[in-house]
């Protein structure tokens, strides 16, 4: 009873924070970055991610080349730009990681969950989610490896017919 | 020879040591292009003494680089040098003859002309720390002194001319690798006063190039310095020099008995040369290389061996307030 109570109201304050200020809940990315080796070429790209004006801090490992890239608090996060910006750079993202405050304890496959004013819509599920904290990975062309990517492109295609409007939503998994 | 020898017994034992690669050439370009809005400004000498005159002679270039998108990248250099005179002499049988000797004059040290270059990069298949990239080139070069060599040089301050070709680079963890293939087409360079022109061959470009992460083996921030080692070999074909003076074909045999070095400078040639560099790279952004080119399979008649350079590279990134 005493945990049901305390999701309860974790839910209120979250909802509560989502509907208030209508921006998103992430407040990190974790990244891998493709085709780098030299430190030079990662502070080139990390200079880039610097420039968008909803990233507060970037945190470059030179030696797995991954970043975490922290954003600013009620700051309009376009995941979009942060892919451009390393393509822009002249490089690619292996991996793209959020952990996304949920509304609910629990997302079904095909569902799209609103996080402040971003979409999301689970295009699988590896494991059920059963917390309001999650991690979950970007599935699109620019998020992930090539590689990857081709083994998801069915299921992108035929989740983009289900959805009228796709320009807002991100697709993902956990 | 033995400074090459030990240069090729150097190479597999590098590989052994399981270090990482890197594509920052000092002597070609990369596949690889700059990130889009990027600056950069490089500047670039190369010196060597003149046989048998015994003249040191320089060149020196400022180069600025620009990401204009993320696949292009535009480059202008600006060269001076005191390789050439500002235009040819009266007698220029004489200055071909004797250009190299001590009893001459120098030429003077003067803004000889500039480049302009863009690379596209078309194609990148990226993986964890490693790449294979394709990017054209393209490029002019305006020349305001004249050039009295059959080998083209589209740097700026040899040749006015066009060139452009294919680049491809592989990085594969341990081992980076850079193949060049272009084409090099030199314009006649007219001095309608004199009535004399003067034509270099057409040429090709085959380069190779090799490079190596010595130090650090593991990062641990910006701030560690990188050495990076490079063997680089600079590849060329050209045809034989064309001249005319008062409207007469030019006949280069008579420098054949005078000076043997200057009558096959002119002559068709295919040639070789190796370019062993270090680089050191300070807080992740500037780069200073230190290299040395030396005669492969034949030689380059455009400058004397050895042929040392130097090449300081910075990137100005433009400051976010946060």
């Amino acid at each position: 009873m005493k945990i049901s109570l305390l999701k309860l109201l974790t839910l209120l304050i979250i909802s509560w924070a989502t509907t208030t200020n209508g921006f998103s809940q992430i407040l990190s990315a974790y990244i891998g970055i493709d085709g780098l080796t030299c430190s030079l070429c990662s502070n080139t790209v990390e200079k880039s991610i610097e420039e968008l004006a909803f990233v507060k801090e970037i945190k470059m490992n030179l030696n797995e080349t991954t970043a975490y890239v922290y954003f600013k608090e009620n700051a309009k996060v376009d995941l979009n730009k942060l892919a451009k910006k390393v393509k822009d750079a002249g490089y690619s993202l292996r991996f793209t990681k959020i952990t996304l405050i949920l509304e609910k304890d629990s997302v079904q496959e095909g569902e799209i969950v609103q996080s402040g004013d971003l979409q999301f819509y689970f295009i699988s599920l590896s494991q059920p989610i059963t917390t309001t904290s999650s991690e979950i990975t970007l599935i699109g062309r620019d998020f992930i490896a090539r590689k990857e990517f081709s083994q998801w492109k069915s299921q992108v295609k035929e989740a983009e017919r289900k959805i009228n409007n796709v320009s807002n939503i991100y697709f993902v998994t956990n | 020879m033995k400074k090459l020898l030990i240069l090729l017994f150097i190479i597999p034992l590098i590989l052994s040591l399981r270090l990482n690669a890197q594509e920052l050439f000092p002597a070609t370009e990369p596949a690889s292009t700059l990130p889009k809005g990027l600056l950069g400004a490089r500047f670039m000498y190369e010196g060597f003494k003149e046989v048998p005159s015994e003249r040191k002679k320089h060149w020196s270039a400022i180069r600025l680089m620009y990401g204009v998108t993320g696949k292009l990248t535009l480059q202008i250099t600006g060269t001076a040098s005191n390789h050439h005179p500002k235009k040819f002499p009266a007698d220029f049988r004489n200055y071909l003859v004797n250009h190299h000797q001590k009893v001459f004059i120098p030429d003077p040290y003067i803004p000889d002309g500039f480049n302009i270059y863009a690379k596209y990069r078309w194609l990148s298949i990226d993986d964890k720390q490693k790449h294979l990239r394709f990017a054209f080139y393209g490029e002019f070069a305006k020349a305001y002194t004249p050039h009295s060599e059959a080998e083209p040089l589209l740097m700026g301050g040899d040749n006015t001319g066009v060139g452009g070709g294919l680049i491809i680079t592989q990085l594969y963890k341990r081992f980076a690798v850079s193949f060049t293939y272009g084409l090099a087409f030199p314009f006649e360079y007219v001095d309608k006063e004199q009535d004399i022109t003067f034509k270099s061959g057409n040429a090709i470009n085959y380069n190779l190039s090799f490079g190596y992460r010595i130090y650090p083996a593991q990062y641990s921030g910006y701030d560690n310095l990188n050495i990076n080692l490079y063997v680089e070999f600079i590849n060329k074909q050209y045809e034989k020099a064309y001249m005319t003076a008062q409207g007469k074909y030019v006949d280069f045999d008579f420098i054949q008995y005078e000076d043997q070095y200057v009558y096959k400078s002119l002559q068709e040639n295919k040639y070789s040369e190796i370019r062993p560099s270090l680089q050191f790279i300070f807080n992740s952004n500037t780069r200073v290389d230190v290299g040395v080119a030396h005669p492969f399979i034949n030689q380059s008649y455009l400058h004397f061996y050895p042929m040392y350079f130097i090449n300081v590279q910075k990137y100005f990134f433009r400051k976010t307030k946060k």
